[in-house]
């Protein structure tokens, strides 16, 4: 693995090459609450960078509430993007306004996740399928039911269906009439957001077969997004993993799920049941779920998750099981950090009555109970669960991260005082990025601090 | 745990008994939904057994039956659908049988004293059934116990519909003298229902918001199920949940008790739900695609929980899901279910090793993956809505393999070979060591489902 500490984002790497269709630059967006008291937003696309080059499929993958969704929306403008550019072929879609953006929307398409909801069930095939052609003023009412029904036979269904309803349908017919509507306008790129997730394994086949034979015919560029990796590895040429509005990893498609390079690539790839009982079960279990986005950690994204987290040097040979309980410890404080308080507890509180916080005792006690914890590091431990029950936990939070933290969680190594961010770095020939500090010549690997672990 | 302590040496009482046998043992269930349109038979003579500590897998597309088998065997089926006469579920747990007996006394029955008011004839003339379901020719050699227990009895007198508790040996009047018996689960209602179900069979279904009230705190909805089950109440139900929370993971579970629902995640959801199925002590949990609405990474969580739960709780699984990978990963035996048919049972090893009937193939080819690049196999058609009792092969019309007499014999779960007897196909093609005309003779002569309404 080739270790040139390449840039901070993606674009400043080499000129880039003649056949790019869509190019992302520090893409952002943000959803306000709309609170007058509350002005955090919601950082769902926090800053990501990427091409899509013309003709390719590029999968999206990541976990639910990862803003892989958000992103495929900014992309067609279906959402606004907070900043950045998203350039198709060198014009910048985000500043199109009025005419010039409904002239453009023929050119970029989506296909919805749920087929159920996304066809509207007072309405016939026909009349699905030709509405973005009546929208758009395409030639005369004949040709475009000349149009929906050459479109009808493409997708696999028959003309005489222009006459029926979405609910005369199976599952996978109906993704095939949203993806003839999809079509109709012959777009450039289409965004699939999670095309066969609603379907069963054998329907499923069959639409990722239509979409292949379709993306042939019409030279078309397809963003897939998917939550089911082995889908992705099937259909796409490269792949970006998104984890908390940020791409972790992004390259070629067979590489990436061979050699993943990132520790979440790594815990994401590992999930997958496969469906072979020998297939041997080394599974990396990742404690806890992604952080609210509201409330991003400091650092690296992944950082609150990672198994691999960097150490802090006095700490490097502590016991695994009480660095696990370490990283659960300052989870739960984050978390009762955020969690709502009702009035009566607060009013419980006041009083210095028992409320549903006052127990951090027996949760520490739950985390470290069993394990020997070195003397220094329980008096650091002690002091940090004196804080959290009295309600202090952003100060039990500080002292953990001045005594436990690293450059993951934005400690910066001189002791500067800006947090600091992971860089993109270089993993392999063919250009694949991965956001990670384990890659800087100063720490080992993911994959050695794995194999050391199991 | 005291109680804990006592059922776990109850459990080993009673499988030093009878070790061999299965903790549930389901004869030929049928389920249907009976409308003025159509009936649709979304479960059509299913067979298959769960050994207490297994966990059996069941996997099928949508329409293939598997969630109204589970409801089925939860007593969970609604009108207009029904589980049919013929049907049998048997709970075979001693220690459950000792207490249904002791606390229904009304409805047990001794076998004997049955069999002493059996008549062969009466029972097969007066009724639909017919000796070939129960595996006979002479209705003389059909065990009453099977006629009672598929309901037959009731038609001509012998039982009342009501009994449900079967004691083959030993006293219906001493229950802790009970050496052999079960419990019919397609036979309860009432308050026998209410024990069996939570109490004796719990169940997590797929999404873990359906399962928990929005308007009551997680801890609340535990404590209720511990109170209806162990009788705990007040503070020591508090302690109970919270410590239930923490056995299935959840951090800072003394705060979370006082949480609710739509504060917990999604998988913190599922967790807690399976919290309130263990608050019971369940000898079998039913798992209804637990993990079809979450995440990877918290579908990974949640497997490694519900294999650890079995570990330490010796509970018996029930795992449906549509996801073969899923299925390999957590099942010890697997059942493939087609329009409402089990059409290939097997250990997972075998199943997956050396796959036999042509759906379960196809299922596989068309799981992305195998062939990169390639064009997926799919399966043409989709799967069709079982109206009638199967005449021939469901699966016939979209099966690759299939030739003429597929569309006229109906095909029954035969061993594949016969050498082994623990790997099972519905087609005609097996067993695969005799010849096509003598597998489709043994197919016709074996098929005992009778048309029934």
């Amino acid at each position: 693995m080739s270790q040139n500490t390449a840039s901070t984002t993606p674009d400043d790497r080499a000129e880039t090459p003649s056949d790019t269709m869509v190019k992302v630059r520090d893409l952002k967006t943000y959803y306000d609450s709309g609170s007058l008291l509350e002005d955090r937003p919601v950082k769902a696309v926090d800053g990501v960078s990427f091409d899509i080059r013309r003709g390719e499929t590029l999968g999206l993958v990541g976990e639910s509430g990862c803003g892989k969704t958000t992103l495929g929306r900014t992309l067609i403008q279906l959402e606004e993007a907070t900043d950045g550019e998203v350039l198709f072929d060198g014009t910048d879609i985000t500043s199109l306004r009025g005419d010039q953006l409904y002239e453009w929307r023929q050119n970029a398409q989506m296909v919805f996740q749920d087929p159920d909801s996304s066809l509207n069930d007072r309405m016939t095939i026909g009349e699905i399928i030709r509405e973005p052609l009546d929208v758009h003023d395409w030639k005369t009412p004949a040709d475009r039911r000349k149009r929906v029904k050459s479109l009808l036979d493409e997708v696999g269904l028959s003309p005489e269906h222009y006459y029926r309803y979405p609910h005369q349908f199976s599952g996978g017919q109906r993704q095939r009439i949203g993806i003839a509507r999809t079509l109709a306008l012959n777009p450039e790129f289409i965004v699939l957001d999670e095309p066969v997730s609603a379907l069963d394994v054998s329907v499923q086949a069959e639409i990722i077969n239509l979409l292949e034979e379709l993306q042939d015919e019409f030279d078309l560029t397809y963003l897939f997004i998917a939550h089911d990796l082995s889908v992705v590895r099937h259909i796409c040429d490269r792949v970006a993993v998104m984890y908390l509005g940020n791409i972790m990893e992004i390259g070629p498609t067979e590489e990436l799920f061979t050699d993943p390079a990132n520790p979440y690539t790594h815990a994401l790839l590992s999930a997958i049941p496969k469906p072979d009982p020998t297939a041997s079960r080394d599974r990396i279990t990742l404690h806890g779920t992604p952080p609210n986005p509201r409330y991003p950690p400091t650092g690296c994204p992944f950082s609150t998750r990672c198994p691999v987290r960097i150490r802090p040097d006095k700490h490097e040979d502590l016991d695994d099981e009480v660095w696990e309980g370490i990283n659960g410890f300052r989870e739960i404080i984050r978390e009762r950090m955020r969690a709502d308080r009702s009035i009566r507890e607060r009013v419980r509180e006041r009083f210095g009555l028992e409320t549903r916080f006052a127990t951090i005792d027996e949760t520490y006690d739950e985390l470290f109970g069993d394990t020997a914890v070195p003397d220094e590091v329980e008096r650091v431990l002690t002091d940090v669960a004196e804080a959290a029950g009295n309600h202090e936990e952003q100060a039990a939070l500080d002292r953990l991260n001045a005594e436990f933290g690293s450059v993951c969680d934005g400690v910066a190594p001189e002791g500067g005082a800006d947090p600091v961010e992971p860089e993109y770095y270089e993993v392999s020939d063919s250009g694949r990025l991965s956001y990670c500090h384990r890659h800087d010549a100063e720490h080992r690997e993911t994959e050695t601090v794995l194999d050391d672990r199991s | 745990m005291a109680v804990e302590e006592e059922s776990a040496s109850g459990a080993a009482a009673a499988d030093e008994a009878r070790s061999d046998d299965p903790l549930i043992d389901v004869r030929n269930l049928q389920t249907a939904f009976f409308t003025d349109k159509e009936t649709i038979r979304a479960v059509d003579g299913v067979d298959f057994q769960i050994d207490s500590g297994q966990t059996v897998g069941i996997v099928g597309e949508s329409g293939s039956g598997k969630s109204v088998t589970a409801r089925s065997l939860m007593g969970l089926i609604e009108s207009p659908g029904r589980v049919l006469r013929g049907s049998s579920v048997r709970y075979r747990d001693l220690d459950a049988v000792r207490e249904f007996a002791e606390l229904f006394s009304k409805r047990t029955v001794a076998v004997e004293e049955l069999a002493a008011r059996y008549d062969p004839t009466e029972v097969f003339g007066a009724t639909d059934a017919t000796p070939a379901e129960f595996g006979h020719d002479d209705p003389a050699d059909v065990p009453v116990v099977d006629v009672a227990a598929a309901g037959y009895t009731d038609e001509v007198g012998i039982t009342d519909g009501d009994e449900c508790v079967f004691v083959l040996d030993g006293d219906v009047d001493s229950p802790a003298s009970i050496r052999d018996g079960f419990v019919e689960i397609t036979r309860l209602s009432g308050e026998a229902q209410r024990k069996m179900r939570g109490g004796r069979i719990a169940m997590v279904f797929q999404d873990p918001l359906t399962s928990l009230n929005p308007v009551y705190t997680v801890g609340n909805q535990i404590e209720e199920a511990l109170e209806l089950h162990q009788g705990l109440s007040g503070k020591e139900a508090t302690q109970e949940a919270a410590e239930l929370l923490e056995a299935v993971g959840i951090p800072d579970a003394r705060r979370r008790v006082n949480e609710y629902p739509h504060q917990f995640s999604g998988g913190m959801r599922q967790r807690a739900v399976i919290a309130m199925a263990l608050a019971c002590e369940p000898d079998m949990l039913i798992c209804d695609e637990p993990t079809t609405a979450l995440d990877v990474t918290i579908q990974a969580q949640i497997l490694d929980l519900i294999a650890e739960i079995q570990e330490s709780r010796d509970v018996a699984v029930m795992f449906i899901t549509h996801d073969m990978g899923v299925i390999a990963d957590v099942s010890d035996r697997v059942n493939v279910m087609y329009a409402g048919e089990v059409v290939e049972s097997a250990d997972v090893g075998p199943l997956f090793a050396d796959p036999k009937h042509p759906y379960t193939n196809g299922l596989l080819d068309s799981i992305p993956g195998g062939q990169v690049g390639d064009k997926l196999s799919t399966i043409d058609g989709s799967v069709p809505t079982p109206n009638e009792p199967a005449t021939h092969c469901r699966f016939a019309p979209r099966c690759p393999k299939a030739f003429d007499e597929c569309e006229s014999v109906h095909p029954v779960p035969t061993p594949v070979d016969e050498e082994t007897d623990d790997h099972t196909a519905a087609c005609l093609l097996y067993p695969d060591d005799v010849s096509t005309e003598e597998a489709v003779e043994r197919h016709q002569e074996q098929d005992r489902r009778g048309d029934r309404q």
